[in-house]
């Protein structure tokens, strides 16, 4: 492997000073004059007609400062994907005729402080009359069936249909074929910060909003549209955010209505959300139903998979993030096997719940579960090992599959390998049953830099970057990249400081304003470091060819022959020969008459922009320039008295390609696995009735360190050659193999397959007592 | 509401302010005093992120009525770093990687060190059980776990 200078060497975080001494500045910490507090009014109804809304109650409460309803906010729908605007952007920042979930927002209100803002609400009366809702996709889906948002044809907001090969054919030349459904459900995302609004409408008719988002550019985008403005009036900025895991990727309606409210006053107006309404009213993981056909061959060769996922979309998000949702679940259940023969279809269904959305994995730690499941009922079948079954039909290097996907670099085989040696797969798989210990094998792929056409101008899908250097030897990176927490702005830093053969400490970054940064499509799909990564490299390496020119002729040699490392540049083999970073900047600006150096980068997907905008529909192409691959092994022990599972170990092979910065990637990591692990066993958001019945970190229950296993890693040998040094992405994978894993070792202890999610010990021992009947 | 004098003692000052009877001693400290490194993450006392050291214990500042403060010595976390020397825990913190979003990371450094405090040579079973209360959505807890050891047992 290349030696490097920053790049592969465990970094703390550029920000972690001012976070462990309290001084970085969150939304919620920002003040200033003259501010009011904001507070949504929310339907306490799933479904129902809006008949009346008065507000001079609440108008006239001494300290109330403005009440704002749709009159205000208008009929323009918030969304994401510019290109889709027109056919499924979907929700009014206030609700106009009609409540379609419990939580949707009705009317804003901005007073002098808290009190009197919940007061306020209270006031307003709203005249509502109940409609019969939808909660289960299976009743929404049925023809004939009440229609949430009109125009939406049993309401199903979006749809993949894909087909590739002949899978009836490939069924009929299968030696088994079998088939199984599996269940997953609602997770929250629960980033500990909560969603953050800071809206300030200035005199000269611009607007500032600084919030908690993933995505400043997008936000600008869809802000503006919603408010009626031109982008250049709208500036997005991002102070540190408290946790992202997709939940904050869209602009909700607490940005609008802030600004509204601005607008009307004349003063900054913040709206900060309590956890119920994080529960109830931000985002949840797509719960997914997965229908599952397979064809084998009597050696063990996949030939031919149909599967139709149906997906709860809740009460709005197709034009968010959730109209990707079909696609992306279609993605992830063709991506790391290979399948000849494809049949697909997804679908993403309206009902009258919390809005489902983007969340870390996006639909893979679903799909991921229900394949890795299948896969090891097919292996029993056959009576043929897990892990050797895998390695019939992993995907490897350079394989393109019947839907489009080319792989470039692929570690999975090795993660496989690896990650069962690690566990300790031979000496253990069906020989511990006795004990109540089993192990089990999960994993899978996922995107590595998501091209997301969110934009129909130039900067389409993209990340830029600008790097200018400072005569007195130092250089600001300029990204669009937003770091949520897990560290873009350390490794963007640490990619530009390598290209620029300087020090980590010559490198400062700033993000997130939308005023200030290069655009940068959005913060999600595993594509910061590979896209923004990328973006910051190619601006670091143009820049030093700039100071290169400059110090070639003072130093007698070529362009070609300079090398910069250690804040020099030199002459290749004649190290004696050399000017210091600082001197170089210096000399360049002499050389243009004190013109800036600046360095640009941008970073594109390859793959062609018109396949790229239908993606979502035909499901057909090579939807990113690489992709990343996770196994995992788990190690569980299952008490068959109360059902409860201990996961005592749990083993992570990943293809990250190059780790640039290793502490943070095992963050990432193991952060993944904790949430993953709460998706597998322990979170649950309930709901009755489009009520959520677990509001609170008490009821909803996270994993504490107690549940935490032991943890290794192993890292593929992988170099990604379209990736900043060879690296590909880590974030979200992680959660991929979780649930499958924990749900074959459960199997493997206790002989028992729960098929849907959570792992809960009542399942378990429900499953365990059917089991005896039987017997 | 009555408005009522209190005077507690944050960082070493003592502060004398005019307050509503229902105020929380975070809302004392993010609101009165701008210390806005305490954070503000569920106002129901399940999550640890407003953890503040009271008296020498740990407390969930957003339960703490504001008349039970009154007279009580309170650090924050503005209050561990002498000038720029760090606290041994905000070392390790950063050092081993323990932290992400940052938004726990006031209170779990607070929780962990009224462990310390109280508990110099903690196993680790007592490190879990000492931030089981302060609940991290990005670490999985094993760096911070390690972190708390490593400032435990600084490298001599």
């Amino acid at each position: 492997m290349k030696e490097y200078s920053v790049v592969g060497k465990s970094t703390p975080k550029v920000d972690a000073l001012d976070k462990v001494t309290g001084k970085a500045v969150y939304t919620d910490d920002l003040r200033m004059p003259g501010m009011l507090t904001g507070k949504l009014l929310r339907s306490h109804l799933p479904h129902a007609k809006i008949l009346n809304i008065d507000t001079s109650k609440a108008e006239r409460l001494a300290g109330v400062k403005a009440v704002i309803t749709s009159k205000d906010t208008g009929a323009r729908k918030m969304g994401f994907t510019v290109a889709t605007r027109d056919f499924n952007w979907d929700q009014t920042a206030l609700c106009i005729d009609k409540v379609r979930y419990i939580g949707d927002e009705v009317a804003a209100v901005a007073a002098i402080d808290e009190e009197t803002a919940l007061e306020a609400l209270d006031l307003i009366k709203v005249d509502y009359e109940e409609l019969p809702a939808l909660f289960d996709p299976l009743e929404a889906i049925k023809p004939g069936a009440l229609l949430i948002h009109e125009g939406f044809a049993n309401n199903i907001s979006n749809e993949v249909l894909l087909e590739a090969g002949d899978v009836e054919q490939a069924f009929k030349d299968s030696y088994k074929v079998i088939e199984e459904r599996f269940e997953t459900h609602h997770q929250a995302h629960c980033s500990m910060e909560p969603h953050t609004s800071l809206g300030n409408w200035h005199s000269d008719g611009r607007v500032t909003l600084w919030s908690s988002n993933q995505d400043p550019f997008q936000i600008r985008s869809t802000l503006a549209y919603v408010l009626g403005l031109t982008e250049d009036k709208v500036r997005v900025i991002v102070p540190a955010v408290g946790g992202g895991f997709g939940g904050k990727a869209e602009v909700f309606p607490m940005d609008v209505c802030c600004c509204i409210l601005s607008k009307k006053t004349g003063r900054p107006v913040k709206i900060v959300l309590s956890r119920k309404e994080e529960f109830e009213t931000t985002r949840v993981s797509h719960p997914i139903i997965v229908e599952i056909k397979t064809g084998v061959s009597r050696d063990g060769i996949i030939l031919g998979k149909k599967i139709r996922n149906i997906i709860d979309g809740g009460a709005y998000g197709a034009g968010g993030a959730g109209g990707i949702a079909p696609f992306l679940s279609s993605l992830h259940l063709r991506l790391d096997y290979k399948t000849p023969n494809v049949s697909i279809n997804a679908v993403r269904v309206y009902t009258n719940k919390t809005i489902a959305g983007a969340r870390r994995g996006y639909t893979a730690p679903q799909v991921h579960f229900a394949q890795d499941a299948h896969l090891d009922t097919i292996a029993g079948e056959l009576g043929m090992d897990p892990v050797e079954f895998r390695l019939k039909n992993v995907v490897t290097p350079g394989y393109t599959s019947s839907t489009g996907i080319e792989i470039t670099t692929c570690g999975f085989p090795e993660a496989i390998e690896k990650t069962a040696e690690c566990i300790g797969w031979k000496e253990k798989y069906g020989k511990l049953r006795k004990d109540g210990i089993g192990v089990g094998m999960g994993g899978g792929g996922g995107v590595s830099g998501s091209a997301y056409a969110p934009d129909m101008t130039p900067m389409n899908y993209t990340s830029a970057a600008m790097i200018k250097l400072h005569k007195e030897g130092f250089a600001t990176v300029y990204s669009g990249a937003q770091d949520i927490g897990q560290g873009s702005s350390t490794v963007i830093s640490m990619i530009a400081a390598e290209e620029l053969g300087v020090s980590l400490d010559k490198v400062r970054i700033v993000t997130s304003d939308t005023d200030l940064c290069p655009y940068d499509s959005f913060t999600a799909g595993q594509r910061v470091t590979f896209h923004a990564g990328n973006a910051a490299k190619h601006a670091a390496t143009d820049a030093k060819k700039q100071l290169f020119k400059a110090v070639a002729d003072r130093l007698e040699a070529r362009e070609e022959d300079l090398e910069a490392k250690d804040n020099q540049i030199f002459v290749k083999g004649s190290p004696e020969k050399k000017m210091s970073f600082r001197e170089a900047i210096f000399a360049c600006q002499e050389d243009n008459k004190g013109r800036e150096v600046v360095g640009h980068g941008v970073f594109r997907h390859e793959e062609m922009p018109e396949v790229l905008a239908e993606i979502y529909r035909t499901g057909y192409g090579n939807y990113c320039p690489a992709y990343v691959f996770s196994a995992g092994t788990a190690e569980v022990k299952v008490d068959r008295e109360t059902g409860q599972v201990e996961v005592t170990k749990f083993c992570f092979g990943q293809d990250s390609g190059t780790v640039l910065n290793p502490i943070a990637v095992r963050g990432q990591l193991e952060g993944g696995f904790h949430m993953g692990l709460g998706f597998a066993v322990y979170e649950h958001l309930k709901m009755t009735n489009g009520k959520i019945q677990n509001p609170t970190f008490l009821d909803y229950w996270i994993p504490t360190p107690f549940e935490m296993p032991q943890m290794t890693t192993i890292y593929t040998d992988t170099y990604e050659p379209i990736g900043p040094f060879g690296a590909k992405a880590c974030g979200e994978g992680a959660l991929a193999p979780v649930a499958g894993a924990i749900g074959n070792a459960i199997y493997d202890a206790v002989g028992v397959r729960i098929r849907s999610l959570p792992l809960t010990p009542e399942k378990i021992l429900n499953a365990l007592e059917e089991k005896e009947k039987k017997i | 509401m009555e408005k009522k004098i209190v005077k507690i003692k944050v960082n070493g000052d003592w502060h004398e302010a005019l307050v509503k009877q229902n105020m929380t001693l975070l809302e004392f400290i993010r609101e009165e005093l701008n210390l806005t490194g305490t954070k503000e993450a569920c106002d129901e006392g399940e999550c640890g992120a407003c953890t503040l050291i009271m008296d020498g214990r740990s407390v969930n500042s957003c339960l703490v009525p504001i008349m039970e403060a009154n007279g009580k010595e309170i650090t924050t976390i503005e209050g561990l770093a002498k000038g720029q020397d760090l606290h041994p825990l905000q070392k390790a913190f950063i050092e081993n990687g323990a932290l992400q979003c940052g938004f726990c990371t006031p209170g779990m450094i607070m929780s962990s060190k009224a462990l310390l405090d109280n508990n110099p040579k903690p196993t680790e079973a007592e490190i879990k059980g000492a931030i089981a209360g302060n609940i991290c959505r990005c670490t999985g807890y094993n760096m911070i776990v390690e972190a708390v050891k490593m400032a435990a047992e600084p490298k001599s």
